[in-house]
């Protein structure tokens, strides 16, 4: 059986995502040992737009074609990760041979302790939220109804909004994700028909307004945290050997010269 | 420097060190898992005990559940069981020496390199 990981990279006006997948895959191989497969365009669907913190911008957002990787991946076995979630242990092994056929997480841990996550539901009352940032699956009829009910979610989005009662009109992966878990799990929660989670079951998340001050060494990275609800106000801490989904993408492509020269 | 500026000054720091602490145990938290014939497995201490009573009973192999509630065969649980206990030791060892080093340094700087 082969293996190995997709990642999808769609460039905007600003942000080089190509090249965050790039510097993402070096750290996977350096660390996982497995090939990287990254599908950069493939046109289908007119990019949305949203605000963008780290550039304090509104540009274009193309994250809508998640459900495709069943048919893209060249692998037997597919890890699907987000560009950003940079990959600093090998601990995302654990997936290959499992004898699950498809696997994603609905538990993330900010980089600070205690700090406030809004989205453990996809509103107050809602199902809980699963996590598109890695997702694991093998090609077989259940992980093939996961994708085409995620595809049905993308197509059908004003529907699934006021069914599922989210805010905001911007496609979102996360939420077409946690709906097909939802519905795959006969439309329950924490049952025992429930996809399980990724070996790695607690993603840490750092906000857009964290920023990366220094790759010290490999899979060691200091990095500079907002305090919640203090934005004039933060801290150093230091992160090593542990994986981090940095949805700040420009602290990435700042350190690309650090982190190419660390993983080549 | 004024009594209130001290205490914040003191306040930074305390949270400095108490959120390294948290980063130090998010990287516990995902190199504790250990992988063996397509299971996944935490190498916690009532685990690895829970193996070594089954060892102790006499079983050499026997299936076990992995943390998805998957049955794993474990052909050999005597070495499994060495294979979790080491990684616990390693993993908490770095934990501990990592924390060592913390807990007495006074120079938010070096906290951050730890």
């Amino acid at each position: 059986m082969s293996k190995g990981i997709v990642i999808f990279a769609f460039n905007n006006e600003q942000i080089d995502y190509e090249k965050i997948a790039r510097l993402n895959a070096a750290m996977i191989e350096y660390n996982m040992n497995v090939p990287v497969h990254i599908i950069t365009d493939i046109g289908a669907v007119a990019p949305s737009k949203r605000h963008y913190k780290d550039y304090n911008q509104i540009l274009s957002f193309n994250n809508s074609l998640r459900w495709n990787a069943f048919e893209l991946s060249p692998f037997d076995e597919t890890l699907v990760l987000d560009a950003d979630y940079l990959i600093m242990n090998d601990r995302f092994n654990a997936v290959w041979g499992s004898k699950n056929e498809l696997m994603l997480n609905t538990d993330i841990v900010p980089l600070f302790k205690d700090e406030f996550i809004e989205e453990k539901r996809l509103n107050d009352f809602g199902i809980t939220m699963a996590w598109a940032t890695a997702i694991y699956f093998k090609k077989t009829t259940l992980v093939e109804h996961f994708f085409n009910i995620m595809k049905h979610v993308h197509n059908n989005y004003g529907y699934y909004r006021q069914v599922y009662e989210f805010y905001g009109d911007l496609y979102r992966n996360d939420f077409a994700a946690s709906i097909a878990r939802h519905m795959l799990n006969s439309f329950t929660e924490h049952t025992m028909t429930s996809i399980p989670f990724l070996p790695v079951s607690k993603m840490v998340v750092a906000k857009p307004e964290d920023e990366i001050v220094d790759f010290k060494d490999v899979n060691h990275v200091k990095v500079k945290i907002t305090l919640p609800n203090k934005p004039n106000e933060c801290i150093v801490n230091s992160i090593k050997h542990t994986n981090v989904h940095f949805l700040n993408k420009k602290t990435i492509l700042d350190n690309s010269d650090r982190i190419e020269e660390l993983y080549k | 420097m004024s009594d209130i500026e001290k205490a914040y000054e003191f306040i930074n720091f305390r949270t400095t060190i108490v959120n390294q602490k948290h980063l130090l145990l998010a990287q516990v938290e995902e190199r504790l898992t250990c992988y063996l014939n397509g299971g996944v497995f935490r190498a916690e201490p009532g685990f690895i005990a829970f193996i070594g009573d089954i060892i102790n009973s006499g079983y050499e192999s026997a299936p076990i559940l992995d943390v998805n509630n998957n049955p794993i065969l474990i052909k050999d649980l005597a070495e499994f069981k060495n294979t979790l206990l080491s990684s616990y030791m390693e993993v908490v060892y770095d934990y501990w020496k990592d924390w060592e080093d913390i807990r007495v340094e006074r120079d938010l700087k070096k906290i951050a390199d730890v």
